[in-house]
């Protein structure tokens, strides 16, 4: 099962540092939406909720590019077929998938939070542990629901916009989640009272909606 | 339970995409080291079918057993005894071609090296862009690459819909020897194809495929 992971991990990092179709996208389109809000957002009245919640906004919308490319383009060249008819659990499929669109979203992440600290003089340093652990539960999720979608769309020609229909309404719980609970922790700086509220929340969406999704995974590819 | 001797057997298979029946209660079998052609024009139902036999897709009602394994319940055991080339190669354009064997051999447990790798490209006249990315390559260099890939340590049983594609000469003469090779190792073949002037080999059996249907008894050439 890891051989086969680890293959097809390889294959998908390995694309994309030839291809730089997925990781030169969303990091420019995340600097640039950063680079828009700036002046769009009002930010000297609430700093902390106003650059929090412009980093929720530019992360989800900025993975999205990710999540539309990564099973479409196996799809348009063939590829796909050549994955689903290999002798091995589909559900690794899904999981790899997931696993190289995690990598690509947590490289965004990278450059976007500096770039934030940069453009709002704000400093996420003080609580930097527990707003990495709330980042990376909250791209669990998203990854998660984002793969799951993208495999869903992929067979439509209007793909891009169906994703953003379908993945949205589907993650307002866990970007209410990640927003509140960064931007508690990021006003009181307790760990504690960020995140239990929105415990529930992080739960579902990274430890049941990705059973769900293996799951679900060999419907969705069947014909 | 499948016969002893018995490579594939289709029960009144039938595959309904909405209101259109792209096949239409099929029975047959073909036996371990048969070369089946099967013949039809377009949308005759010749790739919904090889695509069924593949577990690719799963047929409305009716059964297909592979080697005794049922296609809808056991598709895993299914997959590992055969290989399917499609319409389209499968190819990944970023990678060179031993890369792509590389992939394929991996995720497909092919008991292989870089000296098969490199063999399976000499074969079908690849070695001198091994090294070069697919993405350059003509339609028919995708598709030798694609069919070096299928007969890479090969199993029991292939499926081939519409194998000459974008073939030259050479590449048709390359392909039938190996074709023949595997035959004479009791390899059983089931190929689509809708021009049969010199793609099929002498040694096989014919099925004519309209409609959805089998029309008449298969028969040899």
């Amino acid at each position: 099962m890891f051989r086969i992971l680890r293959i097809l991990l390889i294959k998908d990092l390995l694309m994309e540092a030839r291809g730089k179709e997925i990781l030169v996208a969303s990091i420019v389109f995340a600097l640039l939406f950063l680079f828009l809000l700036y002046f769009a957002l009002p930010i000297t009245q609430s700093p902390i909720e106003s650059t929090n919640g412009a980093f929720w906004v530019v992360v989800f919308f900025a993975s999205t590019l990710a999540f539309s490319r990564s099973f479409a383009k196996e799809r348009d060249t063939g590829s796909l077929e050549t994955l689903l008819l290999a002798p091995v659990d589909r559900s690794l499929i899904f999981i790899s998938k997931a696993l190289s669109n995690l990598i690509f979203v947590a490289f965004v992440i990278t450059i976007a939070l500096p770039a934030f600290a940069i453009f709002y003089n704000f400093s996420f340093l003080p609580v930097l542990l527990p707003f990495l652990g709330i980042v990376t539960v909250t791209t669990v999720g998203l990854v998660t629901a984002g793969t799951f979608m993208g495999t869903l769309t992929m067979q439509s020609r209007a793909r891009e916009m169906l994703l953003l229909l379908l993945l949205f309404p589907l993650l307002i719980p866990l970007f209410m989640g990640a927003v509140n609970a960064s931007a508690t922790l990021l006003k009181a700086g307790s760990t504690e009272e960020a995140t239990s509220t929105w415990r529930w929340i992080f739960f579902f969406f990274d430890l049941f909606l990705p059973a769900l999704m293996v799951v679900l995974f060999d419907f969705l590819v069947e014909e | 339970m499948a016969e002893a001797g018995i490579a594939t057997e289709i029960q009144g298979l039938t595959k309904r995409y909405g209101v259109l029946y792209a096949l239409q209660n099929l029975t047959e079998s073909v036996k371990k080291g048969e070369f089946i052609c099967i013949l039809g024009p377009n949308g005759a139902g010749k790739t919904t079918l090889l695509k069924i036999l593949s577990t690719l897709a799963k047929p409305t009602s009716g059964r297909a057993i592979i080697f005794g394994n049922d296609v809808v319940e056991e598709p895993e055991k299914v997959r590992a005894s055969l290989r399917y080339l499609s319409h389209q190669p499968g190819l990944y354009e970023e990678f060179t071609p031993l890369e792509n064997l590389w992939f394929y051999g991996g995720l497909y447990g092919v008991k292989a090296g870089k000296k098969e790798y490199k063999q399976a490209l000499e074969n079908f006249g690849l070695s001198a862009r091994s090294q070069d990315r697919v993405r350059g390559f003509s339609r028919g260099m995708k598709q030798r690459l694609a069919l070096a890939r299928v007969f890479l340590d090969p199993p029991p049983l292939l499926l081939l819909d519409e194998p000459y594609t974008g073939l030259d000469s050479e590449g048709a003469q390359i392909l039938q020897k190996m074709l023949e090779t595997y035959h004479q190792s009791e390899g059983t073949v089931l190929m689509s194809t809708h021009h049969p002037e010199g793609e099929i080999p002498p040694f096989s059996r014919v099925w004519r495929l309209e409609k959805g249907c089998l029309t008449g008894a298969p028969n040899s050439l």
